[in-house]
């Protein structure tokens, strides 16, 4: 801030030397040539001593007072007394030189002055040079006061002194100076110039302007006082050397506060600091930068051990100086394995401008990690090196840089959820950011392939501007935007040069703008609108196909009015009337115009009335008349006036007073033009134009008009508005009994008139106006005369009552139907003429037009609404339905998502599907969604997820509203069903595996048992047989016993083997006629039938899947159970019926014992037995077995009985088995 | 017993050795002229007839073979037997104690002769053994 920079300023500098330089060589000079020239005129010297050496250093004596009493700086209170003392004694000096004596006066205060002002600047120099700042002294202000009346004090003491001769004298005019004046001024010489020297030593380290200035000041001053020490009379060539360097010198001492001002005002601090700055020194400059530094600076040794630690660090680390000063710089604040770091950082960072920062964590008292910005150099001393760090804090900036980081994802998002292309470029044109929908809107393949440069793009794409002119690199929305330009909506054409294809784009643009409001980019966004072009550009081409028929007629119109025009002047020019009339009216002069005009011959007219031959009709009353013609002498109107044959003609009339001889008004001079002719021309034109605006708005609100209604009374209005009708309405023809046409819309005047119409459009007397008869023929219907048309004589009365005079009733035809009219009512009879008529039923045809075109659209407006109604009530219960509801479009974008959805995968923000769901960067390789796009049909799949879950998928191709083609994805989580099915499946194949086990197990030992059973009754056999003569009788009755029970063993251990080989030995199931098998079954029981003459009926049986032996043995076992119990002769019947659900039901009925109903269950069981061993055979296991049988078909088995009343076996049985060969039994 | 001499054999086959003394007991009170031998199983069965074969004295006139017997079972043996061309020619009864149709099945397919359940009763077996005397005795 101090530092001297600029040369200009040492330039300046040097011209600053040049005064001390001539000084010197004046003194040089007039010393050598001793010229003895006396000058002295009268109070010059008072006046120069007080402006130069007295007000010059009372104002720097004034800017050192501020500044003393702002930061306390002695040097700039010692300063500001030296200045003060010499100015003041010289000043008082320069008064007194006039008197008697005046030169001894003058010289001695003078001198005196000069000597107090030395000891104070001397005294500067030499604190400066201890380099102390007093900057806690207090009170300064009376140091202030006492310091600065010193040498006022001094100054006037001593000027008293001096008058009253009390000092001893110093100077002798013409002699030249005492001893006296010689010592004090030569002491106050070498102060000054020790002084001088000391500061310029001083400026010599520091540079600084205002301490060379100050020297410099100090410097002439002594050569000033130097002149004066040598001079010999006062007021000689030597003396105002003298004189003069002295005011030189206060003359720099004001330069020096100049440039103190200067330096304060581009440092932005207070003057009075700086010029106390001045007398600092380098190193505590150094210190008090490094103390008020906002940033941490931090300086450590060869060993890293902190050296220096200024406030800012202690406020970033939380330490004082004292608790670091000496302590190692890494492993305290900063952590110890950056040590390398920043020794890499320093080396790399040698002589780097700007120096090098690198990012590392600074660790605070409170052991908190923070980040840090770092730089460092390597000062070299002689103990070996120091390191000065500069730290800033910048966990801010970190956390400003993580929410940028944010945002622009925010942004990276949002642009790609936008359907619009979006690009954000920078100030050269370079793509910063862009969208999916950029690749797709500029024909590129995927976002990697876009070009990212504006300049490429004149390479792809030829743009034209909306009116198909080629619009340059500069005229393209980027260059636009970044030239601060700002457009909505502007329509570009486009076209690939590769391809050739076209599109129109609109787009949106403007500037990006830092904080300065600079331009750093452009934002554009671009959205394809080709369609709704064509779109308009239909419309547009109807519409001027309409405007240019319109268009034809107008000018048609216009052609026949140009032409009647023509002749109606060609009419003036050769048929005006003129006459005179006296004061009465009387007719004295008649031309042959007027002849030729009225029809009358002069001798007809001259004498009579004028008004009363002409009938003539004034358009004002004839007393204003008179009057515009006494003031003005001449009248102009139209007037009309009645021919010769009746007629009535419309002239254009100018009337000048004729005045007598008397200068009295004799009469008046009538010229008159017949303009009726042209007066049918510009009614006719009238008519037409009011005609063409009136299309012309119709058109218009055609255009703008959405709503039907609204349409139809704007119509209405603008018809009787600006085309002039006295009644416009529209009724629509409804399909009632009465054919009623009901009015809609009019404007004009009604009164009531549409209400009582009740007009039909039926073929009846109230249908046979214009305007039932337009909507039956669907053709423009004309009444030109109301009082005179027979078919209006229902409306006549109401009609004439307001004012209709014709009427115009044009069909409104939509889609090949009249679906009503318009009605237009004119108050003059005739309005109607075919050129009307034309235009008219032009207006309608429009109108008919705009509400079909209205009733179109809002049909498609209204299903438009009624498909996102609906398919908003869809979304709204797939929002609450269980099953995660998805809606995905092609580019596996998730249009929807429902709550489950969301609560299974969260927000998807614009990601794709697999991004989100299953984090990858790709499309899942198993997903099968797809296909319905493919396909367009229902797709069902399951899907197992990376992380093992189960999800049933269901994908349905679904078209949106905008005819889009999506995904609708229905996934149920069925992993918990899954593991529960599988589970289940364990479980049963393992109690599957120990059924077999058991019924092996059973199959084996019972087989097994029977071998030494077999030895046992064959053995004990043999010993009954061999042994008889071994056997006494009751050996034998023990052996019968081992017999009978091995015979019973036997027959149970056959029993249960039957019973285990249901299962264990069952044959495959094949088809089987039940009736064969039964009838096999009682072949067995043949002999025993015959015997007991038993009967057993078979009626009608099934085929069915089974295992034909089993259902022999089935048969058998029931047949024998019936034969068993019975004590009539038995009779079995054995039927079917049809059961449910491909079952059948097999009876087994019989005349038996029966039992009762409550042992109907326990009788299947194995080994149970209704009646005791001794009356019936058996082990009652045959029951046991068909119901095992049974079972083994999946059928089912019961019994129904009651004692003495015979049983019947219910066999449910299924027609068709599951698994046919591969029986899991076998 | 010399007679019996006369080189006509009946050769059984069964580990039971209860059941072979039935055999033979049940074969001597039927009043048959052969000699009656028994062997452990298929292994000996097989080796004791290849012996025969070999030193070319007269093999069995008759084998009774019981189906389930450890090392070779009676169902090797039998197919071994009916496949060799020299004495697939020797009358095979099954002698055994199943009645499963699996097993009678599968030995009439091999060739067996005849399908015999080995009976309860002693008088049983001598009956069984008498009706096989008039076929291959």
């Amino acid at each position: 801030m101090r530092a001297v920079s600029a040369g200009k300023s040492r330039y300046t500098k040097a011209i600053g030397l040049l005064p001390v330089v001539v000084s010197f060589a004046a003194i040089a000079v007039l010393y050598i040539r001793g010229e003895s020239f006396l000058w002295e005129p009268q109070y010059l010297v008072g006046i120069s001593d007080t402006v130069f050496a007295a007000i010059v250093p009372a104002i720097v004596a004034f800017f050192a007072a501020r500044a003393y009493l702002k930061t306390g700086s002695l040097n700039v209170l010692l300063m500001g007394c030296g200045m003060l003392g010499l100015g003041l004694c010289t000043a008082t000096a320069g008064w007194l030189r006039p008197l008697p004596g005046g030169a001894d006066y003058d010289v001695a205060i003078y001198n005196a002055g000069a000597l107090v002002g030395s000891f104070c600047h001397f005294a500067s120099a030499m604190l400066g040079a201890s380099s102390r700042r007093q900057q806690y002294r207090p009170a300064r202000r009376p140091i202030l006061m006492i310091a600065y009346s010193a040498p006022l004090l001094f100054a006037v003491s001593f000027s008293l002194a001096t008058l009253d001769h009390v000092v001893p004298p110093f100077f002798i005019q013409d002699v030249g100076p005492t001893a006296l004046r010689q010592v004090v001024l030569g002491l106050a010489i070498f102060l000054y110039a020790s002084s001088a020297l000391i500061f310029m030593s001083s400026f010599l380290r520091t540079k600084s302007d205002f301490i060379y200035w100050y020297s410099l000041c100090l410097a002439i001053i002594a050569l000033g006082l130097f002149a004066s020490y040598i001079e010999r009379i006062v007021g000689s060539p030597m003396g105002w050397v003298g004189r003069c360097s002295n005011y030189l010198g206060s003359i720099f001492a004001l330069i020096a506060i100049l440039v103190a001002v200067k330096s304060a005002k581009s440092g932005g601090l207070p003057l009075e600091e700086v010029i106390a700055g001045f007398f600092e020194d380098a190193e505590a400059n150094y210190q008090s930068l490094v103390e008020t530094a906002s940033d941490a600076i931090i300086s450590c040794d060869h060993d890293n051990r902190i050296i220096l630690w200024n406030s800012a660090a202690g406020k970033m680390f939380g330490y004082s100086k004292a608790q670091t000063i000496g302590a190692p710089l890494f492993g305290m604040i900063l952590p110890l394995n950056h040590e390398n770091t920043l020794a890499e950082m320093i080396a790399a960072s040698w002589g780097a401008n700007p120096p090098k920062t690198i990012e590392i964590a600074g660790k605070h008292q409170n052991g908190h990690l923070f980040p840090i910005e770092i730089s460092a150099f390597v000062r070299r001393v002689p103990s070996g090196q120091v390191t000065t760090c500069i730290l800033r804090d910048i966990t801010e900036r970190k956390i400003a840089d993580e929410a940028l980081k944010e945002s622009r994802a925010t942004l990276q998002a949002a642009l790609s959820s936008m359907t619009d292309a979006v690009i954000i470029s920078d100030a050269r044109g370079r793509f910063i950011e862009f969208n999916d929908a950029f690749a797709t809107y500029y024909r590129f393949k995927d976002k990697d392939s876009c070009a990212r440069t504006l300049s490429c793009y004149p390479d792809i794409l030829d743009v034209f501007t909306a009116d198909g002119l080629r619009a340059p690199l500069d005229q393209w929305a980027i260059s636009r935007a970044l030239r601060g330009e700002r457009a909505a909506n502007a329509e570009y054409i486009l076209r690939s040069k590769e391809t050739g294809e076209t599109w129109v784009g609109s787009y949106s643009f403007g500037p990006i703008r830092d904080a300065r409001g600079a331009i750093v980019g452009a934002v554009v966004s671009a959205r394809d609108i080709t369609e709704n072009k064509q779109m308009e550009e239909q419309l547009r081409r109807s519409r001027d196909e309409l405007e240019t028929r319109v268009r034809e007629r107008t000018e048609e119109l216009l052609k026949t009015t140009r032409e009647l025009r023509e002749k109606a002047e060609i009419i003036d020019f050769a048929h005006d009337a003129v006459f005179l009339r006296d004061m009465d009216g009387k007719i004295t002069f008649w031309n042959k115009g007027a002849f030729e005009t009225y029809g009358f011959t002069a001798e007809e007219a001259l004498g009579r009335l004028s008004h009363e031959l002409l009938a003539t009709e004034l358009p004002a009353p004839v007393e204003t008349i008179v009057a515009a013609i006494l003031e003005k002498y001449e009248w102009e109107g139209e007037i009309v006036h009645t021919k010769a044959d009746g007629q009535r003609i419309v002239v254009d009339s100018r009337w000048a007073m004729q005045a007598g001889k008397d200068g009295q008004p004799a009469g008046f001079l009538e010229i008159n033009r017949d303009i009726t002719a042209r007066k049918v021309a510009e009614e006719e034109f009238r008519k037409a134009d009011r005609a063409f605006r009136t299309l012309s708005e119709v058109n218009q609100a055609l255009v703008r008009q959405t709503d039907e209604l609204e349409l139809l009374r704007k119509v209405c209005a603008i018809v009787a508005d600006v085309g002039g009708y006295r009644l416009v309405w529209v009724g629509f023809a409804r399909d009632d009994e009465q054919k009623t046409v009901e009015p809609i819309a009019s404007a004009g005047y009604d009164a009531g008139y549409l209400t009582r119409a009740r007009i039909s459009w039926a073929d009846n007397e109230r249908g046979r106006g214009p305007c039932g008869v337009s909507i039956r023929t669907g053709k423009t219907t004309v009444s030109q005369n109301t009082e005179s048309n027979p078919d209006f004589s229902p409306w006549r009365f109401e009609a004439i009552e307001r004012g209709i005079a014709s009427s115009i009733s044009l069909p409104l035809i939509v889609d090949g139907k009249a679906i009503g009219a318009l009605g237009i009512y004119a108050s003059e009879p005739d309005a109607f003429d075919q050129a009307e008529a034309g235009l008219l039923g032009m207006l309608a045809e429009n109108l008919s037009y705009g509400i079909s075109s209205i009733r179109s659209d809002q049909k498609r407006r209204k299903s438009e609404e009624a498909v996102s109604a609906e398919r908003k009530r869809l979304f709204d219960v797939f929002e609450t339905l269980p099953p995660m509801i998805s809606l995905m479009t092609q580019d596996h974008h998730v249009a929807f998502a429902n709550r489950s959805f969301r609560q299974r995968f969260g927000e998807s923000n614009g990601r794709l599907c697999y991004q989100y769901c299953f984090g990858r960067s790709e499309p899942c390789d198993f997903c099968q969604a797809y296909t319905v796009l493919r396909t367009g049909r229902p797709h069902h799949w399951e899907l197992t997820t990376p992380e093992g879950e189960v999800i049933d998928r269901y994908d349905f191709p679904f078209t949106d509203v905008d005819g889009s083609l999506m995904i609708l994805e229905m996934s149920i989580d069925i992993t918990d069903r899954r593991r529960a099915e599988a589970r289940l499946a364990a479980t049963v194949s393992r109690l599957e595996l120990a059924n077999r086990e058991l019924e092996d197990f059973a199959f084996v030992a019972a087989h097994d048992l029977q071998e030494p059973l077999r030895k046992i009754q064959t053995f004990t056999d043999m010993a009954l047989k061999r042994c008889t003569s071994a056997l006494d009788d009751t050996g034998r009755q023990y052996l019968d016993r081992v017999v009978n029970s091995a015979s019973r063993m036997r027959q149970l251990l056959h029993d249960l083997l039957e019973f285990s080989r249901v299962a264990a030995k069952g044959d495959p199931f094949r088809r089987v006629d039940l009736a064969e098998a039964a009838r096999e079954a009682t072949d067995v029981f043949e002999a025993s039938t015959k015997q007991n003459g038993s009967l057993i009926e078979i009626g009608d049986l099934p085929e069915i899947e089974a295992d034909r032996t089993q259902m022999v043995q089935l048969f058998q076992n029931l047949i024998g159970n019936a034969l068993k119990y019975s004590e009539l002769p038995p009779h079995i019947k054995i039927h079917s019926e049809t059961g449910q659900e491909g079952f059948c039901e097999i009876f087994v009925q019989d005349n038996g014992l029966g039992f009762e109903q409550k042992y109907a269950e326990r009788i299947f069981k194995p080994f149970q037995r209704l009646h005791g061993r001794g009356e019936y055979q058996g082990a009652g296991m045959g029951l046991a077995v068909c119901r095992k049988i049974v079972e083994r078909h999946g059928g089912t088995i019961r019994a129904r009985s009651e004692p003495g009343a015979g049983s019947t076996f219910i066999i449910r049985i299924p027609l068709k088995q599951a698994k046919l060969e591969n029986d899991i039994d076998v | 017993m010399t007679l019996m001499c006369d080189s006509k054999t009946v050769l059984m086959a069964d580990d039971d050795s209860e059941d072979c003394i039935l055999a033979a007991e049940a074969f001597r009170e039927s009043g048959a002229g052969a000699e009656f031998f028994f062997v452990e199983n298929g292994l000996q069965l097989m080796s004791r007839l290849h012996e025969c074969a070999c030193n070319r004295e007269r093999l069995p006139v008759l084998i009774l073979l019981d189906l389930n017997m450890p090392q070779k079972d009676g169902r090797e043996a039998l197919v071994e037997i009916k496949t060799d061309p020299a004495l697939g020619h020797l009358p095979i009864v099954i002698l055994t104690t199943s009645r499963e149709k699996k097993d009678i099945d599968f030995a009439m397919g091999a060739g067996a002769q005849m399908f015999l359940t080995k009976p309860d009763t002693f008088d049983e077996w001598v009956e069984m053994m008498k009706s096989l005397i008039p076929r291959w005795l």
